[in-house]
């Protein structure tokens, strides 16, 4: 294993040596042993060793990057050598930059050292509860992985971060099989440091995984209707990451496509929507400290209580558009709940979805998205009918924020996130 | 290229186990001109060595981030530790489908050029597509390159050397449509060889650049598809999505044994009689070397056709030689990794449904009310054969005519069920290489069709 902080060290002389006064450098090496099982059967051991170095560098207002893996001396020059040619390359441009010094930060997040026997049970006992719980379904692959992270990165201007971080995560995929029915792809996925809780009694596996029974029932929905639809948290997630795309990225600013390149300061959700992202909350497993532009990321609040607090811009596009920069890469994220329960919130739906995954691609750059619903379920009159297939919804994302009908007092924690169920009305679904 | 420092640790390969050491750099370039401003100037490379060891059944693998003998050794041990914790916790007894041996040799190099020459190629075109397009809200070129060199030797398959070079160029054109709304298309260009091999002279891209313009002006005053069930003409770009997304993950074996419908539905009617589909290894139906030819696997089986579909009928499925061994069939040569330390799982290569003898104008006119569906830029499919992909680019049939064109939708269904609707199939292939299907990796591939007529599920308002 490399010395990375010896490494780091050398790289930062070799800066001066070469006259480089302006440059950043991130060093890394991860670890990662992976069990994969196939149908309830032990099929693969992976132990992987990794390492990667990436050099920004900036030749006046010209700026190149490399990346590498090769640590050896020799692999490491020429990573330099690279990003040197490269910025050499580049044209100039006076918004490229990175953060001033933000002095020394030392992390060490979640379980980086792995025991294996442990793990290793854990992931027998969740095998075997699945197969004996669960025999309606057919567990294809189910993956479990421990990764450990060690990170060093440095700048000119006198910034060193150095992370120690580690997590165990799982996946399972698996169809249900019933009679003459074999249902969508669905999973259950998990990212914790707890060894000592059985898997499936964190977070909301079994709830999942109960539900995913549920989809052998299936039923026909009356063709086309406007309704509710009810998204889960972790397809609320991937919404998301369309509405920050579309409305709110740095990209979206400098293609002068964002729809709410005015709307800085105004209300565009419901004022019940709070959308958080906080790299310090106690819930994260493996936070994102440190930016793109090597600023130690701060809490950020995209949107609060209805109100746009601004676009997430990094510096480049901070300097470019004359906009506020926004200490935040967008990780981490927290959703607000709401009062009500998810119960409650199934009851008083008079005819929609709830939605576990959404297969439409990214939604165009007018928020319009269109696509199929899977391992969703439908209710008319407040109770769960049953499974939908070939089923689509359409909207738009800009719309839906003020179309909010209820947010749930649950939240399901996964490490990564924390994020309620969240109903939607005005939605429109379709079927053949 | 990659330097061969493995040939001499074949004598270290164990007893009784199937060996496959691989020596693998993964190497990137990309530049992107987002309306002219420089926003992405990196170059990268990646390499390392792996090694999977198979015994009865179970796998070890292990990889190192080092392409050195004393990696290769270490990661030959370690796999072989691996395979024999596994094995002592399972009963599985599956062998591996014997395949020839022999030896692959790299036909070509990667040619790298400096990062200048990206750079300027893509302000050349940024500047005349700012030129000859002053309408546009928004314009972005991106150069991208990855290639891949890989070194495998193996216990009792082929061992060999093979370099897939890659490169595109990806232009994307947005403007505002009628209502105020921003509106976007984008089309890549490029394929197997080096940015010399395509772009050294760039005006061949001039005619499809403007008509990517006037797709995209079409657009602006387009309307909403009506949701529903429709008669749809899917382009060859989509045909190629269709036999990718729709058809060739449910016959990926693994995905099979996972429960696929296919598994079902082996040697019925899956499709009309019009429909015939083909994952090809490297050469394709004309004759001419696939986009991304594939000659041998990272399990070191020679790579040959998977016929799928033949005249509507599944006969096949894409295997790795587990899955061969278990359907007893012969290996395709399916199984990819992406990156070094990836285990090779089975993918897709060169997966396209072959064309028939309709003209694209035939067609238009045999529809009263329905659409055109000519580009796509995603997909996704599933166990039950339900797929789903995203039309950026569309237009009405209305009365044997092409009408206006419609905003960004999606259509789906499920594949067995579609394909058996297709009822004119056109006399013209469509090929593109540029994307990329993920499942627990990413790996190229590459994808073709003709123009089909069928029946299929639209979402719009």
């Amino acid at each position: 294993m490399k010395n990375l902080e010896e490494l780091s060290l050398k790289i930062a002389d070799e800066f001066k040596s070469r006259g480089i006064v302006k440059a950043q450098h991130c060093l890394s090496s991860k670890e990662t042993l992976e069990f994969t099982l196939e149908l309830g059967e032990f099929k693969l051991l992976r132990t992987l060793f990794d390492n990667g170095l990436s050099v920004t560098v900036y030749d006046g207002a010209r700026k190149g990057v490399a990346a590498g893996n090769d640590l050896s001396w020799d692999g490491i020059n020429s990573v330099i050598d690279s990003a040197v040619s490269s910025a050499r390359a580049s044209d100039e441009d006076p918004a490229y930059d990175f953060a001033p010094d933000q002095g020394e930060h030392i992390y060490n997040d979640g379980a980086p050292d792995v025991d294996k026997d442990k793990f290793f049970e854990r992931i027998s006992e969740f095998s075997k509860t699945l197969s004996e719980e669960y025999p309606q379904l057919r567990v294809s692959e189910f993956i479990a992985k421990h990764q450990s992270f060690h990170i060093i990165q440095r700048n000119t201007n006198g910034s060193h971060f150095d992370k120690t971080s580690g997590y165990y995560e799982i996946v399972a995929q698996y169809c249900a099989t019933g009679e003459d029915i074999t249902t969508n792809i669905d999973y259950v996925a998990l990212a914790t440091v707890d060894l000592d809780t059985p898997f499936i009694d964190q977070s909301t596996i079994r709830k999942e995984l109960d539900d995913s029974v549920l989809q052998l029932k299936r039923v026909e929905i009356p063709g086309k209707f406007t309704g509710s639809v009810i998204l889960k948290p972790d397809c609320m997630q991937s919404f998301l990451g369309s509405i920050i795309g579309n409305y709110a990225s740095s990209n979206s600013v400098l293609e002068g496509t964002s729809q709410w390149l005015d709307k800085v300061g105004e209300k565009v959700a419901d004022e019940r929507l709070t959308v958080t992202f906080d790299p310090e909350a106690s819930c994260m497993i493996n936070p994102t400290h440190i930016t793109g532009d090597d600023f130690v990321a701060e809490k950020y609040s995209l949107i609060e209580k209805g109100v746009f607090n601004g676009h997430m811009l990094n510096l480049y596009a901070a300097n470019k558009s004359g906009r506020p920069l926004i200490k935040n890469d967008g990780n981490n994220t927290i959703i607000l709940p709401g009062s009500k329960s998810l119960d409650d919130i199934i009851r008083e739906t008079k005819q929609g979805l709830i939605v576990k995954s959404f297969a439409g691609g990214q939604p165009g750059s007018n928020g319009e998205f269109s696509g199929i619903v899977k391992n969703s379920l439908y209710v008319e009159n407040g109770e769960i009918k049953g499974a939908v297939t070939e089923t689509m919804i359409n909207g738009n994302l800009g719309s839906m924020l003020n179309n909010i009908r209820d947010i749930s007092s649950e939240v399901v924690y996964d490490g990564f996130s924390a994020v309620p169920y969240i109903a939607f009305e005005n939605i429109v679904v379709s079927t053949k | 290229m990659l330097e061969d420092i493995l040939a001499g640790k074949k004598s270290l390969f164990a007893d009784g186990v199937s060996t496959v050491l691989r020596g693998q750099e993964n190497r990137n370039r990309r530049v992107i001109l987002l309306k002219g401003n420089l926003v992405g100037n990196v170059r990268s490379e990646s390499r390392g060595v792996s090694s999977r060891v198979c015994k009865n059944g179970v796998y070890g693998f292990s990889s190192m981030a080092e392409y050195s003998e004393d990696a290769a050794e270490a990661v030959l041990k370690a796999a072989t530790e691996n395979a024999i914790f596994l094995g002592n916790h399972t009963n599985k007894n599956v062998n591996l489908r014997k395949v020839e041996s022999g030896l692959f040799v790299p036909y070509r190099d990667i040619v790298d050029l400096e990062q200048k020459r990206f750079i300027d190629l893509c302000k050349d075109l940024d500047a005349y597509i700012e030129k000859t397009y002053p309408d546009l809200l928004s314009r972005t070129v991106i150069y991208t390159e990855d290639s891949q060199d890989k070194i495998i030797y193996t216990s009792d398959a082929c061992s060999g050397h093979v370099v897939t070079p890659r490169c595109f160029i990806y232009i994307f054109m947005s403007t505002e449509s009628d209502s105020g709304a921003p509106i976007e298309l984008f089309k890549a260009f490029g394929g197997r060889g080096c940015a010399d091999d395509w772009f050294k002279d760039v005006t061949w891209m001039y005619p499809q650049i403007e008509e990517l313009h006037k797709h995209l002006m079409d657009k602006k005053s387009g309307v909403y598809a009506e949701a529903g069930y429709k008669d749809v003409i899917l382009g060859g770009s989509l045909a190629g999505m269709l036999a990718h997304e729709a058809v060739g993950h449910t016959v990926e074996a693994d995905l099979v044994l996972g429960g696929s419908i296919a598994g079902k539905v082996l040697n019925e009617r899956v499709a009309s009689d019009l429909v015939t589909l083909i994952d090809y290894a490297n050469v394709n139906n004309e004759g001419k070397e696939a986009a991304l030819p594939i000659f041998m696997d990272d399990e070191g089986t020679k790579a040959t056709d998977a016929v799928l579909i033949k005249d509507g009928i599944l006969t096949g499925y894409m295997h790795d030689r587990e899955s061969a061994e278990r359907h007893g069939v012969e290996a395709t040569g399916n199984a990819r990794g992406w990156s070094f330390s990836d285990e090779p799982l089975i993918r897709m290569r060169n997966t396209a449904v072959l064309p028939g003898k309709d003209t694209l104008e035939d067609m238009i006119a045999s529809i009263d009310d329905g659409y055109y569906l000519c580009e796509t830029q995603n997909g996704q499919a599933d166990l039950t054969g339900e797929f789903m992909f995203g039309i950026c680019m569309g237009y009405e049939i209305k009365k044997g005519k092409l009408g206006k064109a419609i905003l960004d939708t999606t259509v789906s269904g499920i594949a067995f069920d579609m394909l058996k609707t297709v009822d004119m199939v056109s006399d013209k292939m469509t090929w593109s290489s540029s994307g990329f299907c993920g499942k627990k990796q990413m790996i190229p591939v590459s994808m073709g069709g003709p123009e089909l007529k069928c029946k299929i599920m639209i979402g719009g308002r």
